[in-house]
């Protein structure tokens, strides 16, 4: 994890100062969002320039819920520090992003249930709930459709800090689209 | 069909329950929500060829049906694979089959009766801290507590499931300690003989024993089975199997531990040592061992339960820097390729075995029918919903065919 760590900000460093134009202005993004790709959800975020995109940083605060469906659901916080390239093809303007983040999650987990022996429905259900921190990486890539608007695809892995079963990765894929509110 | 319609048709067809006992037959279609609807072609008796998951479900539709009939178990009890101690610890310990491995509303699919008035509790089992053990060393693997989850009861078992909500409603049809030695389908009726000397006929006859005892061919069948169903059953693997549960003065180990590498997962050559207390209502902590195929061989053919344990402590003293020598304080071997009428964990099933359960399944001359937990028609083979799902599979098949 360390490696990769420095290894990101060998790259953030290198590339700080190749951005080239693109679009301007706050985003907003909803997709679907699923941990290990597994444990499906949505998530809503933010892109916001810092000082402008053109500069190549953007920080993305971001909500996102999933489930594991007859065990957890969850909700994850998170915000990111992203460094991103953007390339004009074909008329379409693309983005690749690498960032840093952290994130808040609970988790609502069920630990117990009561099954009614005649009907089968599931009854009174115990749950245990969690929290932890999520210090991560990210990938992201996306590409306008319109003038205002685009799909992004997104990847972020770290740990899960302080759950009791510490040390455990997570690893989120999403897939949605994006807006520019301005 | 689901759980939600299921559980519609279940409520609506709750409103005959003052009628039940009459009606059965009449309206079994209608009530039988889980068999779905079909016609009721049979009304004579069976003869139900041992007292595990399958031969237990099979009799108590058969109740549900009106039909007549009688169990003959090989052993002194009732469950088969399904066993439980009491009085090791502080709960319950399942010594055979101990995960649901399918939604818990199965249960109430297997006693399909919407007029049972109980609730039981259960624990989603997905444990948190997971371990490999390969190459001599722990090594810490929490991510696969992301995939991994299933059910387990709280602070009952299965065997308990069957002795409570099952069992009462035929405990007098149910013969013990009568293993079967021949069945002759020769006739209009089945004639069955014990190894005690009983013979016993019926119209028809549900063989649900492990196949192991197929295999070994401890029942002879008049006239023999075709080829075809004998390769089918000796096709399947039904390998050795073991359980160890281990009390320890206090909690050393995590939720679990796989003895092995991703290969032996993918390979199904289980051997899970686990926290056999986890989430349930115990304070005693006991230590599980779970294996079967190759990985259970090395215990099973060390032949007594005490070379068995020896062995078995020195792993774990190994895996657990002596530790478990240490907290040590009692021990129960349940080794079930030593019991005579099972002789094996659960069957094996290799590709194409859709084809080699349906050849399994194929009844003799419509007489003589075959269930169990290696003769599931959708596939859920190796588990004991799966094999409850078979008798109903079977009895559905065998009341259709008059």
């Amino acid at each position: 994890m360390k490696n990769l760590v420095s290894l990101l900000l060998l790259l953030l460093t290198c590339y700080g100062l190749n951005a080239q134009s693109q679009s301007e202005g706050l985003r907003i993004a909803t997709g679907y969002f699923a941990s290990f790709g597994v444990q499906p959800g949505g998530s809503i975020s933010l892109d916001v320039p810092i000082g402008s995109f053109s500069k190549g940083y953007v920080l993305r605060p971001q909500v996102a819920i999933f489930t594991n469906p007859g065990n957890h659901y969850s909700l994850l916080t998170m915000v990111a520090m992203n460094r991103q390239w953007n390339k004009q093809k074909k008329e379409r303007l693309r983005y690749h992003r690498l960032g840093l983040g952290l994130g808040y999650g609970l988790q609502f987990e069920q630990v117990g249930l009561s099954v009614n022996l005649g009907s089968g429905e599931v009854g009174a259900r115990d749950r245990v709930e969690y929290s932890y921190l999520f210090p991560h990486l990210t990938y992201g890539y996306g590409r306008w459709l319109g003038t205002h608007w685009g799909m992004y695809a997104q990847l972020s892995v770290g740990q899960q800090l302080g759950r009791n079963a510490k040390g455990s990765a997570l690893l989120n894929t999403e897939l949605g689209v994006f807006y520019q509110l301005n | 069909m689901n759980r939600k319609e299921f559980l519609r048709q279940s409520s609506v067809l709750g409103l005959g329950a003052a009628f039940f006992g009459s009606l059965l037959s009449s309206c079994s279609k209608e009530y039988l929500t889980t068999l779905g609807d079909f016609d009721v072609n049979f009304s004579g008796d069976v003869l139900i060829i041992g007292a595990g998951s399958a031969g237990l479900t099979a009799g108590h539709l058969l109740k549900q049906y009106g039909i007549d009939f009688q169990i003959l178990e090989a052993s002194g009890d009732f469950g088969g694979r399904v066993k439980q101690i009491e009085g090791f610890a502080d709960f319950p310990i399942d010594l055979g089959a101990e995960w649901i491995h399918t939604d818990p509303g199965i249960l109430a699919r297997l006693l399909n009766d919407p007029q049972v008035d109980a609730n039981i509790d259960l624990i989603t089992y997905q444990p948190e801290e997971i371990y490999l053990w390969k190459d001599d060393k722990l090594k810490r693997r929490n991510i696969y507590s992301h995939f991994y989850s299933e059910y387990k009861f709280k602070s009952t078992t299965w065997y308990s499931f069957f002795r409570d909500y099952m069992v009462p409603g035929f405990a007098d049809r149910i013969q013990y300690n009568n293993p079967v030695a021949e069945i002759d389908y020769t006739g209009p009726r089945v004639s069955v003989r014990t190894v005690n000397g009983d013979t016993y006929t019926a119209d028809k006859v549900i063989v649900t024993v492990p196949l192991s005892i197929l295999q070994q061919e401890a029942i002879t069948f008049i006239p023999g089975m075709p080829t075809t169903k004998t390769d089918a059953i000796n096709s399947v693997e039904f390998p050795d199997g073991i359980k160890i549960f281990v009390a320890f003065e206090e909690q050393f180990y995590p939720d679990m531990v796989y003895v092995g590498g991703l290969s032996d997962i993918l390979a199904s050559n289980d051997k899970t040592i686990y926290d056999a207390a986890f989430r349930k209502d115990a304070e005693q902590p006991v230590l599980g061992l779970f294996t079967a195929g190759e990985t259970a061989t090395p215990y099973t053919s060390l032949g007594s339960d005490e070379a068995i344990i020896n062995s078995y402590m020195d792993e774990l003293d190994t895996i657990f820097d002596g530790k478990a020598s240490r907290y040590y304080q009692r021990h129960v071997v349940q080794n079930w390729s030593a019991e005579p009428f099972i002789q094996g964990s659960y069957s094996f099933h290799s590709s194409g075995y859709l084809d080699t359960i349906s050849t399994l399944l194929e009844p003799l001359e419509q007489k003589v029918y075959f269930a169990g937990e290696a003769m599931n028609e959708d596939g859920n083979t190796s588990t004991v919903h799966g094999a409850g799902e078979s008798a109903f599979q079977v009895v559905k098949r065998m009341l259709q065919a008059g």
